[in-house]
């Protein structure tokens, strides 16, 4: 048993869990008092959520006691991002608006999660609306990246990225419509999964971009991704998005590895990386042909392409979300989100309609591409994180991330820690699969991440705490 | 708009303004005219001549890809 609980991994927590050499209760208690210690340097949590979490754990301990043990996240602790609607507790998406906000219902995830015994600790700091940036003119501050508190976690689940890398949480809901879950995994170290389009219901979660939002994980290891996506993949008769389609035993294969495996390497998508994230970027395909995947390079149509469709689609819906409340109360919203917003109002019906025609085409190409290999790889960020305030909160960022293109064509995507760069901030790459493949995904990951030794640094958070006050 | 002037791109940005029903501050709105060029200059990649046998292929609600590369 680990002297900390609370720095186990979620399959670590589950199998002492499972084995009775740890209980739920001690687990919640850990965790809520390394919450208490590093989250007023970190900001990860907006609220947290304490009673519930005594209930869900003694409910938990009981349980297990008695032989019903429901599965790996029975008795574990989790965050959600702030966008997702839980019964009885207050969801603010970040934002004034919705400061008093608590929902009837929760979210079908919130569901999912809660009927698998796991443990709800709290709500999660997002960029408002999850959308926005790094803001300090909202009721809550941004969060902070555990591995030096003075720079950017990546967003717009930016508190779940910090919760999961800081060693609070070991599981963490994110949203992805632009990248919203690889760019925190990527800046902050962990593993996040956005699955294919249609893979996880968005019933009770805010929408950003109906059609390009998606719901996945954070964890320190892609296994506990895996173990979760084990929980939160099916299909929701209320999510028009939601496709009907077996899901597979993610855990099983985790076995699959990448072994005559054909990994296609998107080189134009890494241009203009840093020479750090360069390097670890090649260090990682080496690492994968070492493991006994060929890789070859693939070209897909160019990312300019992909920021268009985005661009006209991602605005178009978003201002429709938000029209009303950008004409009646703008000054209720952050100035970087109200602006980003807004930009929706530049965007004209023909735009959106062509962007959706690009769409399926660019469509169409990444799955041309992924009939001839078996994944897709590129960096997931350029460069190691920024500090907070050298990030762009401009109306609009010429250059949408590189995570964009997946959520245009919806295939599932992860990003996984790939080393340390300059300062020890971590380096990620990113993985892509078939659609509905995250199977594939996730395995090629899990062979990666046991064959290196990057799940072995954690964030020195006494030194870091320190640093930021 | 490959050969609008600074001032039509002006006078189409405040009709955009206009015809959306929202009001940016004054001291924003040069950040604001400046998103509005880039959009526009953005988007413009998206702008083809239809192909009018494409039509029921590509107007449907958004769904999950399904690998057939169609």
């Amino acid at each position: 048993m680990s002297a900390d609980p609370a720095s186990l991994t979620l399959a670590g927590a589950a199998r002492a869990l499972k084995a009775g050499t740890l209980s739920p209760v001690e687990l919640l208690e850990a965790t809520i008092e390394r919450v208490r210690r590093w989250d007023p340097a970190l900001n990860a949590f907006v609220l947290l959520s304490e009673a519930r979490a005594r209930a869900d754990a003694e409910r938990a301990h009981r349980d297990i006691a008695a032989g019903k043990w429901r599965g790996p996240l029975h008795g574990v602790p989790y965050g959600l991002k702030d966008i997702i609607d839980t019964e009885g507790i207050r969801t603010t998406c970040h934002s004034r608006l919705l400061i008093d906000n608590v929902p009837a219902r929760d979210a079908h995830v919130a569901t999912l999660l809660r009927d698998a015994g796991g443990v709800l600790m709290g709500k999660l700091a997002t960029h408002e609306f999850a959308t926005g940036g790094p803001a300090f003119d909202l009721p809550f501050p941004p969060a902070r990246n555990p591995w030096d508190p003075a720079r950017f976690t990546g967003g717009s689940s930016s508190g779940s990225g910090a919760a999961v890398a800081s060693g609070m949480l070991p599981l963490a809901l994110g949203t992805d419509t632009g990248g919203s879950i690889r760019l925190p995994a990527a800046y902050c170290g962990v593993a996040g999964i956005k699955p294919t389009y249609g893979r996880v219901s968005r019933r009770g979660v805010a929408p950003l971009s109906f059609s390009l939002d998606h719901i996945g994980p954070l964890c320190w290891t892609v296994e506990d991704c895996a173990l979760s996506m084990g929980v939160l993949a099916g299909f929701d008769v209320a999510d028009p998005g939601s496709a009907d389609l077996p899901v597979p035993d993610y855990a099983a294969a985790l076995d699959f590895g990448v072994s005559g495996k054909t990994i296609g390497y998107v080189r134009a998508f890494s241009e203009g990386a840093s020479d750090d994230m360069a390097a670890g970027i090649e260090a990682a395909l080496a690492e994968l042909s070492r493991l006994g995947a060929r890789i070859v390079e693939v070209k897909l149509p160019a990312m300019s392409l992909f920021q268009a469709a985005f661009r006209a689609i991602c605005s178009a819906e978003g201002f429709a979300v938000h029209a009303h409340d950008l004409r009646s109360r703008p000054h209720l919203y952050a100035r970087v989100t109200r602006e980003r917003l807004m930009v929706g109002a530049f965007v004209t019906g023909e735009d959106y309609v062509q962007g959706q025609r690009l769409r399926r085409e660019l469509t169409a190409a990444v799955d041309g591409a992924l009939r001839d290999v078996d994944l897709l790889a590129s960096a997931a960020i350029l460069t190691p994180a920024p500090r907070l305030e050298d990030v762009d909160t401009s109306p609009l960022r010429r250059a949408a991330p590189i995570t964009v293109p997946f959520n245009i064509t919806g295939h599932p995507a992860l990003s996984l820690c790939c080393g340390y760069g300059q300062g020890g901030l971590p380096l990620a790459l990113q993985l892509v699969g078939r659609p509905f493949d995250e199977a594939r995904v996730l395995g090629a990951g899990h062979a990666y991440e046991r064959a290196t030794r990057w799940r072995e640094r954690r964030p020195v958070l006494a030194a870091s705490a320190a640093a930021a006050r | 708009m490959p050969d609008a002037s600074d001032e039509d791109l002006r006078a189409d940005y405040q009709a955009s303004l206009r015809i959306a029903g929202i009001v940016v501050p004054a001291d924003r709105d040069q950040a604001m005219f400046d998103a509005f060029k880039m959009v526009r200059e953005m988007i413009g990649a998206l702008h083809r001549p239809w192909r009018y046998d494409e039509e029921p292929a590509h107007i449907q609600r958004p769904v999950a890809p399904d690998g057939s590369g169609r």
